[in-house]
């Protein structure tokens, strides 16, 4: 072995944004197609849900409703530790199946959950979570993010979920911006009490650590006169009203999102459809004229972005098949390299 | 002497009442009579009187409430009361506002609609509460009842879509209410607001608070131009300042809720809000500081107010209470704060109906003072005497405090008391002999919850809530008790108890089927978080003709998880749900509900 070079170990990383339009899900809704459960290649899963619940004054201000989340654990862990797949013997059992969930929280409509193989568990060390609002009054949290860390052997980890500011008018891009800049900022990872960690050990700040996804309902609409996207979307022609993404426009500006990678967009808007229903909404209502302001061109709102050395994103999709939300779910499978600190 | 033999007899006829066909007094007159008599249990008794009364009262009596779906069978309600103009009927337990009860649980309002609303020939006002109701269900309605419909409230239900909403505008000319406040509905677009405002033009009330449906102004604007008389108006959220030409237009408004300051700080969005002169009630989302004083040229004469969902602080709360001596009714978050409570009690002096909701544990509206306590609470027992109805969330609580309900406020109805689990330490428990005055100093009270932790109240101070039970009706009762023997005394103390539930007990489930068995009033019993069994053996000691049990088994499948803090899922325990009725087995109970049946 040459001095200094570490060993190694790639990881499969499936990160998965859902805003689930405030509904509570169906006690039979099956995720497996979501999760790609039948591939049972995943080391670990992160999964970012907004608006479990919906978003009102008393959402935000009144106490926290946790039947949502759990309603969606549940879910997450029976299509994880299914007996119709691999070798889990037990249905649903977050101890005893193949999957345990390492980490959730929940922040208003905001909800995080960490999921890796059992085996796995012993390398994780140092989890941490955090929320921050940028919702009303600039800090409440129907508008924000949560985020979660962990080390896996000897490299970390941070998993950022964001739902940010709505709209599509101009200068709703530049709140969300300011907010993502706000939510990297603001964001710190407290040491928990009882690991003595070593000073520069465990990152306290998002952009710290080594491998980071940023995934959610960024909100980012497509900046473009209402004709001309309206003639894209009949024609469904996504790349060219892709040249309108304000994201992508961001990225490729190299203001703030600086260093932040996304894979090819290839699939459809994610936003905004009919609920039980694979039509958009613009086209459904674009000739009732009193209405017509009322609706926006659909959107590629829903993303997934990282940063960091030893990253690769392998796919990239939207999943079509669950109607529930008037969004659409969206994964992303990346390959992780994590540096052996204990070998 | 001949002559006066046949007289005694005439006047011994005379002088009876009853008798069957051909009484003296006519039906006319039994029926006025009956009228008057108001109070449902009266009447009851007065039926049992002889089957002519019966009768009276069955084709006089104009409002039923049906407590629970399942204890009577429409059939059975329609042969009763053949000429009811208005009914209620209630589904869902409770526990369905937070979530432990699951959504496939029943209360289908179809049964009712369908065998009601058509042979129901005076029917003009429906009223469901936490029942699952559908599009077809309401065109089902609409078809029967359209054209007399007065008032339909959906209170709390689910199951229907906006699609529902617009046969009812399209087909109820006369309809004055429309309540639809925390429904789930689908949402398929807000038309059905234009179409109430463009056919229902006697609409006094309209309410969907709390639902999360789509507002147009122009729509509203509309309803307020064609609805002369909307008294009240109650929406989901829309911002303020789009609400201006509605609020020019609705001049007989007396209630409003559900404006918005979307732009907090933004002040000059709102300068031109001007509130109709008559308004008297009202509730406006995410009010802070800044915008608090738009309310100040009519706070005094404000009579309900609702603050729940503000940005107010303490010191904003006791500024603008100070401002409105007349309020009947106010709702707030703890925010408030002892400090708060103590403004109530010195300027709210006519103060009906007070609630203290809880607010967000964390990252909220900077809380002062850590909410609400035996401070506050004292306070505005001394200075609130007019109260009816309380309901809190205490963070701290002391025998003193419920003493001074007990001694001053001598019109409680209804008392809910709810001590959360943010301090660690709290300054006086058992609660039993503050428990017990209260109790006895508020002789009106027909309601009664008390939700506390373990040690909040002893076995013998559970056995003075039975024994000063009164004419309490409804209990509801958490962590409270330390043994079975505690929930025995109680029982044997609840003479007129007819409706009871009780939470994270630590009750046997032989205590609890003895408990029922000694309450001879108890028409309708939910428990969770006991000692339960997997299969709810003991149970059955509760048996009895006509009364059901229904048990919800522990799931294990939920017992592992804990959310971020810690916390237990409560989904995990077990269910009871026991009740009286006459309409015999559930048909309709989801998987996850075992019928219990004797053997």
């Amino acid at each position: 072995m040459l001095g200094g070079q570490s060993e190694t170990v790639k990881y499969r990383v499936f990160a998965g944004t859902w805003n689930v339009g405030g509904l509570a899900p169906p006690d039979d809704l099956d995720l497996e197609d979501w999760l790609d459960t039948k591939n049972d290649s995943y080391d670990i899963y992160v999964l970012g849900f907004q608006e479990i619940v919906p978003l009102n004054a008393r959402n935000v201000l009144g106490p926290k409703q946790r039947r949502a989340a759990m309603k969606w654990q549940l879910l997450i862990g029976d299509a994880l530790n299914s007996t119709r797949h691999g070798a889990a013997g037990m249905h649903g059992q977050g101890q005893g199946g193949a999957f345990r969930c390492l980490m959730s929280k929940q922040m208003v409509g905001i909800f995080v959950s960490v999921w890796t193989r059992s085996s796995l568990c012993r390398h994780v060390r140092h989890p941490g979570v955090c929320s921050v609002g940028a919702g009303v009054l600039g800090r409440l949290g129907n508008k924000g993010a949560v985020s979660v860390r962990f080390l896996l052997h000897g490299t970390s980890f941070c998993f950022v979920c964001c739902h940010l500011a709505s709209g599509g008018e101009k200068g709703d891009a530049l709140r969300r911006n300011a907010d993502a800049a706000g939510i990297l900022s603001r964001t710190s990872f407290l040491g928990f009490g009882g690991v003595a960690a070593a000073p520069g050990e465990v990152p306290k700040k998002i952009l710290g650590h080594d491998r980071v996804v940023l995934l959610g309902d960024l909100n980012y609409r497509i900046a473009m006169d209402d004709d001309e996207a309206r003639q894209l979307v009949r024609a469904r022609k996504w790349g060219m009203l892709l040249e309108g993404d304000e994201l992508l426009l961001e990225l490729s500006s190299g203001r703030q999102f600086h260093g932040w990678h996304e894979g090819h967009v290839t699939f459809a808007p994610t936003y905004k459809y009919s609920r039980n229903s694979d039509h958009l909404h613009w086209c459904a209502d674009g000739v009732a004229a009193g209405r017509e302001k009322q609706h926006r061109a659909p959107a590629w709102c829903d993303r997934i972005l990282w940063r960091g050395k030893g990253m690769k994103q392998v796919r990239y999709e939207r999943c079509g098949c669950y109607r529930l939300s008037d969004h659409r779910p969206v994964r992303a499978l990346f390959h992780a390299v994590c540096e052996l600190a204990d070998g | 002497m001949g002559g006066e033999a046949p007289e005694p007899r005439r006047l011994t006829r005379a002088l009876s009442i009853g008798g069957g066909d051909g009484g003296w007094v006519p039906e006319e007159m039994l029926q006025l009579v009956m009228g008057f008599v108001e109070d449902p249990r009266d009447r009851e008794a007065a039926s049992l009187v002889c089957h002519r009364w019966h009768r009276v009262d069955a084709l006089s009596r104009k409002h039923v409430t049906v407590p629970f779906c399942y204890a009577v069978s429409p059939a059975r309600l329609l042969a009763r009361f053949p000429r009811l103009e208005s009914l209620a009927v209630k589904g869902k337990p409770r526990a369905a506002m937070y979530g432990l009860i699951p959504d496939d649980w029943g209360a289908y309002a179809r049964p009712w609609i369908t065998e009601l609303a058509a042979p129901l020939e005076c029917l003009k006002a429906l009223h469901l509460r936490r029942m699952v109701v559908t599009d077809d269900d309401l065109a089902e309605l609409v078809r029967a009842r359209g054209h007399m419909l007065q008032e339909l409230k959906l209170d709390k239900c689910t199951g229907f879509s906006t699609h529902g909403l617009r046969l009812v505008a399209r087909s109820c000319r006369s309809l004055r209410t429309l309540f639809l406040e925390e429904c789930q509905i689908d949402d398929k677009g807000s038309e059905w607001i234009h179409d109430l405002a463009v056919c229902c033009p006697v609409l006094t009330t309209l309410n969907f608070h709390m639902t999360e449906l789509e507002v147009m102004p122009a729509d509203l604007k509309l309803l307020a131009k064609s609805c002369k008389s909307l008294i009240s108006l109650k929406i989901s959220d829309c911002d303020l300042s789009d609400l201006i030409e509605f609020f020019q237009f609705a001049t007989a408004l007396e209630e409003f809720a559900g404006g918005t300051f979307n732009e907090q700080g933004e002040l000059s969005k709102y300068v031109n809000v001007k509130f109709p002169s008559r308004l008297c009630s009202l509730g406006l989302t995410y009010m802070g500081t800044n915008e608090m004083p738009i309310m100040f040229p009519f706070s005094a004469i404000l009579k309900k107010l609702d603050l729940q969902y503000t940005f107010l602080t303490t010191e904003d709360h006791c500024q603008l209470i100070a401002k409105c001596p007349n309020l009947l009714v106010l709702a707030v978050r703890n925010v408030i704060g002892d400090r708060g409570l103590g403004v109530v009690a010195d300027t709210c002096k006519k103060l009906q109906r007070l609630r203290i909701e809880r607010g967000d544990d964390e990252g909220g509206v900077q809380e002062e003072q850590g909410g609400v306590s035996q401070v506050g609470l004292t306070a505005i027992a001394v200075g609130c005497r007019e109260l009816e109805y309380i309901a809190a969330y205490v963070s701290d609580i002391t025998n003193g405090a419920l003493e001074s309900i007990g001694t001053f406020c001598k019109k409680l109805y209804d008392f809910r008391l709810v001590l959360l689990d943010r301090e660690e330490r709290i300054t006086d428990l058992p609660l039993d002999n503050g428990v017990r005055a209260l109790l006895r100093g508020c002789t009106k009270l027909r309601r009664f919850a008390l939700y506390l932790r373990p040690g909040g109240l002893s076995d013998a101070g559970l056995g003075y809530i039975g024994q000063c039970s009164g004419n309490i009706q409804y209990m509801l009762l958490g962590n409270v008790g330390e043994t079975d023997d505690g929930l025995i005394s109680f029982a044997l103390g609840c003479v007129n108890l007819r409706k009871l539930e009780l939470r994270s007990c630590c009750f046997s489930e032989r205590a609890l089927a003895l408990a029922i068995l000694h309450m001879p009033s108890l028409r309708y019993v939910w428990v969770q978080g006991y000692k339960a069994s997997q299969t709810g053996r003991d149970l059955m000691l509760m048996a009895r003709p006509f009364w059901n049990i229904e048990f919800t088994p522990p799931n294990p499948k939920n017992g592992g998880w804990l959310m971020e803090d810690g916390e237990p899922c409560v989904d995990s325990h077990a269910q009871i749900l026991a009740y009286h009725s006459l309409a015999g087995k559930r048909l309709d109970c989801p998987q996850s509900v075992v019928p219990l049946y004797p053997a």
